[in-house]
């Protein structure tokens, strides 16, 4: 699969969320763990759904969790 | 484990255990003619092939997305991948079929060449009119 060109900050962001743990933000977000570790690793775009919801659970807007780099 | 990765472990294991036995079966004692003659190697790989599908179908229960309090095992990445996977499995096995019936038909291939070859020379040759 090849490397995503949107760059995430849910790395950074669930750390800064009180060390929040992967399960849990997969659980708030309604998506399973395996994809946060796929999106964490920059291995798969979420659909605008997900990136919305993910976005929802630490209380920001979008883009200052996804950017698009060229 | 998601639900897709589950099953499809499973599933590799099944059908290669039944891929195996039968290649076992076709190749032991003679070969493809004993096979084709033999009745007994015949109904051993349908019972192979049956035994694998009440495996697969089992798995496939046994594997379903039960109702309430389960956390969950299945999203959209899980259908990206098996929409995928679906694809790439569809075409490698029209792959192995056109390439099964080119080593088999091949020659007719040969032969609509020549008749459309023919029949374009026929077609696009003048006849010593303007």
């Amino acid at each position: 699969m090849a490397k995503a060109e949107i760059k995430n900050q849910v790395r950074r962001l669930r750390f800064e969320n009180g060390e929040m743990t992967q399960q849990e933000l997969a659980d708030r977000s309604k998506c399973t763990r395996q994809t946060i570790v796929a999106l964490e690793q920059g291995k798969y775009v979420p659909s605008l759904a997900l990136a919305f919801r993910i976005a929802r659970v630490f209380g920001v807007s979008i883009d200052e969790v996804f950017e698009y780099q060229e | 484990m998601t639900q897709l990765k589950k099953r499809a472990l499973w599933s590799f294991l099944i059908w290669g255990a039944v891929l195996i036995a039968i290649v076992i079966i076709f190749f032991s004692g003679g070969g493809p003619t004993a096979f084709l003659e033999g009745e007994s190697k015949n109904t051993l790989s349908r019972v192979c092939v049956s035994i694998g599908f009440i495996f697969y179908f089992s798995m496939l229960f046994l594997t379903r997305i039960r109702t309430g309090g389960e956390p969950l095992v299945k999203d959209e990445r899980d259908e990206l991948i098996a929409k995928r996977s679906y694809s790439i499995g569809f075409h490698t096995l029209l792959v192995y079929v056109f390439l099964v019936c080119s080593f088999l038909y091949g020659f007719l291939g040969f032969i609509s060449n020549a008749i459309a070859t023919l029949v374009l020379d026929a077609r696009m040759s003048g006849h010593g009119e303007s």
